[in-house]
């Protein structure tokens, strides 16, 4: 595997919600080549060809999934949730101003 | 008279028969607590205050007479990524460092409505993300059998919190080993349930194919107990659990015990148990390798048979690991973004700030390694992710040609016992070998118990047994073998009466 | 410059369900700010999903609407981007295995098919409110449900816009799944729109424009658009490929975001919603409760009640007018007379317009009652529209209100008499043309005669006493 840029590096950053210094993704670079062991062991491993073998096995066990009635559940903790937001303006939460 | 050895059936007992009255128990517990914690250091947040309280309840309630319910009686422990309303869930992690959760995740729940009392939140790795304590972002766990030794992890706390007898048991999170490695290093028992068995809600999961809340306890017995209790309700959240008809494992473990006294026969003759040559191709310690032999030899003492089988891809499976967790921690870990919840930067400008800036100040440095390698696979390795996907499928094959010719297998947990803080920890490859043993049963989702074996005078050692899908009751019966005939448990222990 | 524009659509469509796609929080506009909350949509640490039951109904139905291929066997995707109206960092969509693929919609004006590629279940996202210095955040709309409906670029101008959109939400209104408002977000679409020059064979990129909210809206903006791309093809200037919003007061697109710096979206398969699979029972169960669908139901119209199609079209707009349409005239057989009334009398009493047809009070068994007084004669329209006026509102028997408020026919001879009189008394200088222009007195005294009861006076007895009486006169002014 080659070694990736630190540009590169600091755009999988970005793709993390993270902001790295150059010390820290320099630090990357050799954990990534660490990662690239690991990764090298699965070489031999045959791929499934279609979609629906990826599928197959995708689950733990093979159950399909249940489905939840239309019918109200109400939360009875709602000023907890409202109050846990780092900022809030009455019952709103507060960002700073996103250009939509 | 030390009530840590008994199981809660028997302080159940003592209780009823008015040998022991539970605000003197609790007593117990909270003074040991104060003696030892500041060492041990297996708490986020203790909740000491309350449990007198609810002994005097409880005392009150035995003087009416009235029946316990399953687990009264019970101090326990939750570790610090599972829900308990009203306290801090902080996962260990500056990001959620004054989260107060809002509500009880369904374990916890199903426990206080059967008795159980909190004592409070355990120590961990941050998310759940390591193997040792030391990425708590709080404090790091030392092992309650040796001081200067760590108590493995990710639920390092909790091994701790039991070890030390803290409460009867901790409810502890489990996905590549986090509960069976920590509860081997420190001596305990640990059990990782099948996967769909446990409710997931209220587990602040980074790996959701693979997460499973379970439990450490000192004997195989309140194990079962707890099981029973936590299994998923029919009206369970989750909505990933296999739906099933709930289990006694507790009485199905009595029946056994029962049947196969009144038959004369050992506790485990019948049951055929496989020795997987490939786990034991990793170089142990000399003393696990001692303790190992003596586990094989109480399980054979106990009438059971041992084969030599094999499982072919094991050695794919600490990379499939790796890959998959990564990838589904990056998936899990975005919604920490400084918004509705959670810990903000003080200084922002822009929404971007607020992200980058709240996660930067939240995350530990394991964690943001894992989620940029994470995205890494995500980008540019998607082909080892669907490899990862395949080890998985081919794990569950080996292990179910494994399951005819066997009931259970039994590995090691760990190939080394507990270690000196730093010793380790500087390699993330040397870290990751922790987990080689109890990834394995973690890809399959099968369950998986580690037991203590060996001499109780060394380091801990724990056995791994490994079960088929649901086979609960037979891992528990192998459980209660390996940990009877030693030398850490009363003969008494052997008669549940 | 030949030039063809290509449009491709992007439509989200708001179910109406009890609660959220995810959670039992409850799925209504609140005037409260985080009212219906929960962890699940406040993506929460700890809590799960479990997909609705009726949002999958919805939406197979839907689908099938559409003529899609259902796909049985199904299961839901994680796509990643970091927002603050997107709680869990994630929302959970169908990325690679939509619910319905390959349908299609036919355009009757424009004669052609548009092609449907995918119809998919997904979560809506909370909704920011911008103010001056902040983003405000309510997470009310988080978790609603969504169907997204994506077509094939077939459509080519905006008169196939609007039809497209126009017969979409025709179409979707006959399965009662959403109320399809364009102007309160419960209907949205995003055009994406480039432009090719013929002649040279170059394009311009695929420009996606959001954020219009209303059918003149979109109309609108997909002209503004194509104009401004024409523009560039014809300037040589190079564009790059951009999500542009609409501005409804300026009427022009803005750039949003460029499209090159997005982010990956690092989709995979959700783990905590087990695959979807749909039996063949169930499949089968939907489809045959599908209701008439409305070109269906227009060309059944057409020729069982042998309308015009401007009449039809607006009588299939919705289940409700079609179904009152026909209930009525199973009471009364006037279908040209009803549908007029309908068009004209009905819906200007109606504040809601056709959509008021769902709550009407008045019912077809009464109204065709009403249709029967007029075609046998026994009322004039003008009465007719008087007693719509009270009905509409009470749903009461036409009879009755005839009844009670003395709007019954004058056709007692004397009575039109005295009637006549007095108006001829009040009106004596119309008298002065009666030599010369006869006619057109009585028709004078025509016309206040029905003004003066309403119209209920017999219009055949009222003009033989008005000539009566006027004859009198003119005698009697002969004989002085």
């Amino acid at each position: 595997m080659e070694r990736l840029k630190i540009d590169e590096i600091k755009k999988l950053s970005r793709q993390s919600g993270l902001r790295l210094k150059d010390k820290e993704a320099v630090k990357l670079q050799e954990d990534l080549e660490e990662l690239s062991c690991y990764l090298s062991k699965l070489e031999d491993i045959a791929v499934p060809e279609t979609y629906e073998a990826i599928e197959e096995g995708y689950w733990m066990h093979k159950n399909k999934t249940p489905l939840r009635k239309d019918r109200v559940e109400d939360f009875d903790q709602k000023e907890r949730l409202r109050r846990n937001a780092p900022k809030r303006n009455q019952n709103y939460v507060t960002v700073p101003k996103v250009m939509d | 008279m030390d009530n840590q050895r008994l199981t809660i059936q028997q302080i159940q007992k003592k209780l009823i028969d008015k040998k022991l009255s539970a605000e003197e128990l609790f007593k117990e517990t909270l003074d040991k607590i104060k003696e030892k914690e500041h060492k041990i250091r297996a708490f986020i947040s203790l909740t000491e205050e309350e449990v007198l309280t609810k002994g005097r309840a409880l005392d009150r309630k035995l003087q009416k007479g009235a029946s316990l319910g399953n687990l009264e009686g019970a101090l326990y422990s939750v570790k610090d990524n599972i829900m308990v309303k009203n306290l801090k869930c902080t996962c260990a992690s500056e990001m959620l460092k004054n989260f107060i959760a809002p509500y009880d995740g369904e374990s916890v729940a199903e426990v206080n409505n059967a008795g159980g009392i909190s004592l409070g939140k355990t120590n961990m790795d941050e998310f759940a993300m390591g193997s040792t304590t030391e990425h708590s972002a709080f404090k790091v766990t030392r092992n309650p059998r040796d001081y200067r030794r760590l108590a493995g992890g990710s639920s390092g706390g909790s091994a701790a919190a039991v070890a030390a007898g803290f409460g009867q048991f901790s409810l502890g999170t489990d996905t590549g080993g986090s509960i069976r490695q920590p509860a081997a290093l420190s001596g305990v028992l640990g059990i990782k349930p099948t996967y769909g068995l446990v409710s997931r809600m209220g587990l602040v999961s980074f790996a959701p194919s693979m997460d499973q809340i379970g439990i450490l306890a000192n004997n195989a017995w309140d194990m079962a107990r707890v099981l029973e209790t936590i299994q998923g309700p029919a009206s369970s959240k989750d909505y990933t659990l296999v739906r099933r008809k709930p289990v006694a494992y507790h009485r199905r473990l009595e029946s056994i015990v029962e049947d196969q006294e009144s038959k004369k026969e050992k506790l485990l003759k019948g049951i055929t148990i496989g020795i997987p040559g490939e786990f034991f191709e990793i170089p142990l310690e000399k003393d696990v390798e001692k303790a190992l032999n003596q586990g094989m030899e109480r399980l054979k003492d106990h009438g059971a048979i041992l084969i030599s089988l094999s499982i072919p891809h094991f050695h794919y499976s600490l990379s499939a690991y790796h890959v998959l967790t990564m990838v589904e921690a990056v998936s899990n870990l975005a919604r920490f973004d400084g918004v509705a919840y959670g810990n903000r930067a003080s200084k922002y400008e822009s929404i971007i700030d607020v992200v980058e800036k709240s996660r930067g100040q939240g995350f530990g440095d394991e964690v943001k390694r894992r989620l940029i390698l994470g995205n890494y696979i995500l980008s540019k390795e998607k082909v080892s992710l669907a490899r990862a996907k395949r080890v998985q499928e081919l794990l569950k094959r080996d292990f179910q040609k494994a399951f005819q010719q066997a009931d259970l297998l039994f590995t090691p947990t760990t190939h080394v016992t507990a270690f000196k803080p730093g010793k380790r920890s500087n390699s993330p490859v040397d870290m990751q070998l922790l987990d080689q043993l109890t990834v394995p049963a973690s890809l399959a989702g099968l369950p998986a118990v580690s037991v203590p074996c060996g001499n109780p005078e060394n380091l801990p050692v724990g056995g791994q047994l490994i079960g088929n899908y649901f086979d609960e009751p037979v891992l528990l019966r192998g459980a209660l073998g390996i940990e009877t005939l030693s030398e850490t448990m009363d003969p008494e222990q052997i008669k549940v009466r | 410059m030949n030039f063809q524009t290509v449009i491709g659509l992007e439509i989200h469509v708001e179910l109406n369900t009890k609660t959220k796609i995810f959670c039992g929080c409850k799925n209504e506009a609140s005037r409260e700010p985080n009212e219906n909350i929960c962890p699940t949509c406040m993506g929460y640490p700890g809590s799960l999903p479990r997909l609705n039951q009726k949002v999958v109904d919805y939406a197979l139905k839907a689908a099938m609407g559409l003529n899609c291929e259902i796909q049985r066997s199904t299961h839901m995707d994680r796509k990643h981007y970091f927002y603050p109206d997107l709680p869990k960092g994630y929302q959970i969509t169908q990325a690679a295995k939509p619910l319905g693929i390959n349908g299609q919609l036919y355009l009757e004006k424009a004669k052609k098919t548009v092609r449907i590629q995918r119809i998919h279940m997904e979560e809506d996202t909370a909704k920011m409110m911008h103010r001056k210095e902040s983003t405000e955040i309510d997470y009310n709309r988080s978790g609603v449900p969504l169907i997204e409906i994506v077509t094939a670029p077939d459509i080519s101008n905006e008169k196939e816009l609007l039809e497209f959109l126009e017969e979409l939400k025709n179409l979707l209104s006959f399965f009662e799944i959403s109320d399809l408002k364009m102007e309160e977000g419960s209907l949205r679409c995003d055009l994406n729109i480039n432009v090719v020059d013929q002649d040279r064979d170059i394009k311009t990129p695929v420009m996606e424009v959001k954020n219009l909210n209303s059918f003149k809206g979109a109309v609108k903006a997909c002209l503004y658009e194509q104009r401004r791309l024409l523009e560039t093809l014809e300037t040589g200037c190079e564009l790059t490929k951009e999500t542009r919003g609409w501005d409804q007061k300026k009427e022009e697109t803005k750039t949003l975001r460029k499209k090159e710096d997005s982010l990956e979206y690092q989709y995979f398969i959700e783990p905590e919603i087990l695959p979807l699979q749909l039996s063949e029972g169930k499949v089968r169960n939907t489809a045959s409760r599908i209701p008439e669908l409305p070109q269906k139901k227009r060309s059944r119209f057409k020729e069982q009640y042998d309308l015009p199609d401007y009449d039809v079209r607006i009588l299939t707009k919705n289940p409700y007018v079609a179904d009152f349409f026909e209930q009525t005239v199973l009471v009364c057989y006037a279908p040209k007379r009803i549908s007029n009334w309908i068009m004209t009398q009905l819906l200007s009493e109606m504040p809601r317009g056709l959509e008021g047809f769902k709550e009407l009070p008045l019912k077809p068994k009464d109204f065709g009652k009403l249709m029967a007084l007029m075609e046998g004669g026994k009322i004039p329209k003008k009465v007719g529209e008087k007693i719509l006026k009270e009905i509409i509102i009470t749903g009461e028997n036409p009879k009755r209100v005839l009844e009670n408020r003395n709007l019954g026919p004058i056709t007692d001879e004397q009575e039109i008499r005295e009637i006549v009189k007095e108006l001829i008394n009040k009106h004596r200088k119309a008298l002065q043309d009666y030599q010369k222009k006869p006619g057109k007195t009585i028709n004078f005294f025509m016309g206040k005669g029905m003004e003066r009861t309403g119209g209920r006076l017999d219009p055949c007895k009222l003009r033989e006493a008005i000539k009566q009486e006027l004859l009198l006169i003119n005698q009697q002014k002969k004989e002085e």
